[in-house]
Order: structure tokens, then sequence, then C-alpha cells
């Protein structure tokens, strides 16, 4: 039989009633003793607004601390230094040999394009920054930190591991770049580039798409720049303040760019005039819908003046961004202090290697398709089938 | 025993290559007529990327023709285990000579084709003065193409017989799976270059990858 009392007894005072006893005692004298008072609680009669702004104030001063301590650990230099060409790098032990050695390549590698670009200024931009490289893992991915040391200019990258040596070479091309564009004063009038100086020599390839853009442009003015118009040239690179479109496209052109645009969100009335002269091929709508908006770029601007930038720095040589950076501030002024030539003389000389960069529908796909061809069926003609 | 042969070949390949020949002519023509009605007013960007566009297409039928072309001729071969071929009084490397020089004859008419349907699909096109048009560098592509993957389906029926179409798929398969593969165990393709022998020259893939515009820069 069962006694109910005892079972009760067990289940609510469990296995060992002693202990729960005196459990259950210290916590009932817990609450029978009365509270202290709190020592945090403050006498201060002070104005609760003043009390407010001197928080405020120690807030600040811990976080401008916290700010220091971080950046003085950031810019603590690594104990181990690599130089190589005109990058300078502070790494520590976390640097395994392979990384050190495809860091170095592409230190080298970015040596040799920036001084391609900026010649003797480069002692300047590159030249006068230590970096500081470490490595660190992201959920078991490898990762390689790199920095500027107490630069205000370009920021860190981190890059996964392992790199080739062209990405890294990048980073420090970009900051060069970024140093050198941050050392010209901003243009106040006339003719202005828009982005920065290029971080590398163009390649063939670049000129080849600025080639393939002018050919293809909706603009005439950009197509008739490509087949030896300087006067189009300028048209199409100089930004004006106003009129661009009557600066780069011509009314046989809008048709194609009032079909292009996104008329969705404007005025019935402009969607009227924008049908008009898509389908009614009503010049006068035409015009009209065509200076109601903004014209698309013919040719994308930036990768053009770029182009027109790093022509006049190759052909200025060693001290041409040197003269570039001590020009007056006028971009037109500044391209040909860099190129030592005249701005038409440039234009000319930027024209005739677009016009040059056409792509060419060369042999090496005939001479691949002849030379598989031929060892495909050499090698055949040495198996002779066998017929059992 | 060339003109022998090629009677024998022509016999066995003349449907494939009627109905290849009219899909080279037709193409072009009518994908320039379907593509290019988007849009009213066809910029000189709308064409040349239209056309490379219709590039992938050629390049896909020069694969189809040549394998088409070679299988037309090599079935009888290959489900005969090559008695007929090997039974003839002539050597091994004479015949492969022959049924090679056969299949290059038979595959330049996919090409004039091409050429032709080219011609009038661009011929009907107002063209600014920066872009040329280029039918007889695409049937001339086309050619190349057609002949090499004739080449390489050869290649492949000697080696896998009768599997043949199994082995194509297979390499096909592993073509497009590999790439996959390695992204997803983490090796990037894309920046690091190393997946671009497989499209560039000097690999046998570039030549059908390579750009084919008919009008162009």
């Amino acid at each position: 039989m069962c006694d109910g009392r005892r079972l009760h007894r067990r289940v609510l005072l469990g296995a060992r009633p002693a202990l729960t006893r005196a459990a259950i005692a210290v916590m009932v004298c817990a609450a029978l003793v009365p509270p202290r008072l709190a020592r945090a609680q403050t006498s201060d009669r002070r104005p609760v607004a003043e009390r407010f702004a001197e928080a405020l104030r120690r807030a600040d001063s811990l976080k401008r601390r916290d700010d220091e301590r971080k950046a003085a650990a950031e810019n603590a230099a690594p104990p181990l230094r690599l130089v190589e060409g005109m990058v300078h790098l502070r790494y520590d032990t976390t640097l395994g040999p392979r990384t050190l050695s495809t860091l170095r390549e592409a230190m080298r590698i970015a040596t040799a394009r920036i001084a391609a670009v900026q010649g003797d200024a480069a002692a300047r931009t590159i030249g006068q920054v230590e970096f500081i490289a470490g490595e660190s893992t992201f959920w078991g991915f490898r990762l390689l930190d790199l920095r500027p040391r107490g630069s205000t200019v370009g920021g860190a990258q981190r890059t996964r591991l392992p790199a080739r040596a062209r990405d890294l070479a990048r980073y420090f091309e970009d900051f060069a770049a970024a140093v050198a564009s941050s050392m010209l004063e901003p243009t106040p009038r006339g003719f202005q580039i828009h982005g920065a100086i290029p971080a590398g020599p163009l390649d063939a390839d670049a000129w080849t798409d600025l080639a393939i853009w002018t050919a293809t442009s909706s603009s005439s003015v950009a197509r008739r720049c490509l087949d030896g118009s300087l006067s189009d040239c300028r048209r199409l690179l100089i930004v004006p303040a106003d009129g661009t479109l009557d600066a780069w496209y011509e009314p046989a052109d809008y048709p194609a760019i009032v079909e292009r645009h996104d008329w969705t969100r404007d005025s019935v009335r402009l969607r009227e005039l924008a049908r008009r002269c898509v389908t009614g091929r009503d010049a006068a709508a035409c015009s009209a819908a065509a200076h109601e908006m903004s014209p698309p770029y013919p040719v994308p601007l930036a990768p053009m003046q770029q182009s027109l930038r790093a022509l006049a720095l190759e052909r200025g040589g060693t001290h041409a961004l040197s003269r570039m950076l001590n020009a007056a501030p006028d971009d037109r002024v500044r391209l040909e202090a860099a190129s030592g030539m005249g701005f038409e003389a440039l234009l000319r000389e930027w024209q005739r290697r677009v016009a040059a960069a056409r792509p060419q529908h060369g042999v090496l796909g005939i001479l691949v398709a002849t030379l598989w061809f031929a060892t495909l069926v050499f090698a055949l003609a040495r198996r002779r089938p066998s017929c059992v | 025993m060339y003109r022998h042969m090629f009677a024998v070949q022509w016999k066995w390949a003349r449907a494939p290559l009627a109905a290849l020949c009219v899909l080279g002519m037709m193409v072009p023509a009518l994908a320039m007529r379907v593509g290019l009605t988007s849009y009213v007013s066809a910029t000189p960007r709308d064409l040349t990327s239209f056309t490379a566009a219709l590039g992938v297409g050629l390049a896909f039928l020069a694969i189809v023709t040549g394998a088409a072309v070679q299988s037309a001729g090599s079935w009888p071969d290959v489900h005969g285990k090559y008695v007929y071929a090997l039974s003839l009084p002539i050597a091994w490397r004479e015949y492969l000579f022959h049924r090679t020089l056969i299949g290059l004859t038979l595959l330049l008419l996919p090409a004039l084709a091409v050429w032709l349907g080219g011609w009038l699909a661009v011929a009907t096109v107002p063209l600014p003065d920066t872009l040329h048009t280029y039918a007889g560098g695409v049937a001339f592509r086309f050619l190349l193409a057609s002949v090499l993957s004739f080449a390489v389906w050869t290649a492949l029926v000697q080696l896998s017989g009768r599997r043949v179409t199994l082995v194509a798929l297979l390499c096909l398969l592993a073509l497009l799976v590999t790439p996959l593969v390695l992204s997803a165990i983490g090796l990037d393709l894309s920046s690091g270059g190393s997946w671009n022998w497989l499209i560039d020259p000097p690999s046998p893939v570039s030549v059908f990858v390579s750009r084919w515009a008919l009008i162009d820069v």
C-alpha cells in the first residue's frame, strides 16, 4: 500500500529533505532582511542637463582614448621589413614564405607599372608610404590583409590566399593612383577630366574597347571622330557646362536615343512626344523629346578622358606627372604641361591611337584550327582500326 | 578511287547536308530580320551585339555540321566494323586521306551557304562608315570550325566506336560540370585566369568561342 502523506513529502521536499529545508530557510531569511540603500545612488544636486552634458563629455573622452589606442595598435610597425622597388612593406611572422614570395613579385610588378605612368613623381606617391601586411583566417579561409600605415588616402584590402601577384600588385597601383589624384587641385573651370589618374599604362585591350565603343556609338559625332574629324573628337571629349545634347548628338541621332530612354516616369505629354518621334518619325517631336531628357554619354566618358590623360603621361616621359601636378588647375593646361605638346596635337595622337586599336580579325584562329586538324588526322592515320 | 568514294559518301551525306545548307543560309537572314525588330531604329551597337550573338548560333551549327557530315559517312564503317574500308585495295592511310578530302569538299557546301545567307542578311541593313560586314570571314570561320569538328568527331568515332554519342555527351557534361565543381570547392575560376587555357588559343575550343560577327568594327 502506498502512504499518501509520505509520497506527498517526497515529491515536495525531494530525496534529501534536510538539504531542501535548509535552502528554503536561507531564502526566507534573505527575504526578511530589509534592503540597504544602494551606494550607487548619487547625492549630486546639480541640474539634470548639466549632469547629462558631463556624462556625454566623459563618454566622448573614453571613445577618443579607445580610438587612439586602436589606431596606435594598427599603426604599430610589425617587426619585419621588405622593400622591393619603391614599395615598402612591414609584416609579421604570420606571413608564410609562399605569400611573401607572391608579395615580393607583386611589389616588383607594381613598381614597374607605377613608374611607367608616374615617373619621378612615384617617389612622392608610393615611395613615401609604408604598407602593413598580415595574414588572418576567416571561416577556414586564409586572408591577406594589406593597409597603408598612417595614410589618409587609400584603404585596406583583404585578399583570399593563395593570391596572384598581379592581383596584389593592383592594390599598390590603385593606391599610388589615388595618392597622385589627391595631389591634383580641383579644377574650378574649363575643361575637366573625370576620374583618377590611371593606375598603370593603358593596355591594348583598353584602347580596343575605346575603339569599339566609339565605332558603335549612337552618336554620329563619335563615329566621325573615329574617322578622323578632330573637331568632333573635341566635341566628344570636352563636356560643355550646358547643352550636352547638341554637343554630342545630331538630329539624325535623336530617334535612337529617344527610343532607348525610359519615359515611363515622365508626363503624358513627353510620352506622347517620344511615341510620335519613334513611331511617327516626327523630327520636331524627336528634337523636343531629346531636349527634355538627359542625353546618355555617346562613349563612356571616364575611360575616354582617362585614355587622353594616360596618353599625355606616356608622351611626356619621366617628369610628366610632376609637370602635371605643378601646372595651373585647368585640365587642358595640365595635359599640355604633362605631354609637352599642344592640346590639338595630343588630340590628333589620341584619335590615331583609338583608330589604330580597332580589333583585327587575325590569322590566329586559322592557325589553331589547321594545327589541330592536322594533328588529329595524323594521329588517326597511325592508328589502323581492327575489323575483328 | 577518290571519285568512287566521293560518289558513295555523297549518297550517304547529301540529305543531312542539304538540310544544313538550308539552315546555314536561312539562319543569318531570318535572325537579322527577327532580332532587329525590337527597336524601330537600330543603333550600330545593336547591330554588332546582335550579330555577335548570332555568331554563337553559327558556331554551334558548325559543330553540328562537322559531326553530321562525318557521321553520315562513317556510320556504315562503324556498324560494319571497318570491313569495307579494310577490304579496299588501298592502305589505311590512303583511305583516311581520301575520306578527309571528301569531308573537306562536302563541308565547303554549308560554308558557301553561310556566306550567301550572311551576305543576304547584311545587304539589307544600312551601315554607318565605322562598321563593316564580314560575311566572307564568318563563312571561312564556319568552314574552319566545321572541319575541326569533323576531325574531332572522326577521332571520337575511331576511339569509341558505336558509343561515340555517349562519349561525346560525357565529354560535354564534364566540360559543363567541372567549373561548377571547382567553384563549389572554392576555386575561383573567374579571377584566377587558370580556366582560360580552355578557351584561349591554342585550345581547339578557341576556334568556336572566338568572336564571329557578321557586322563588326
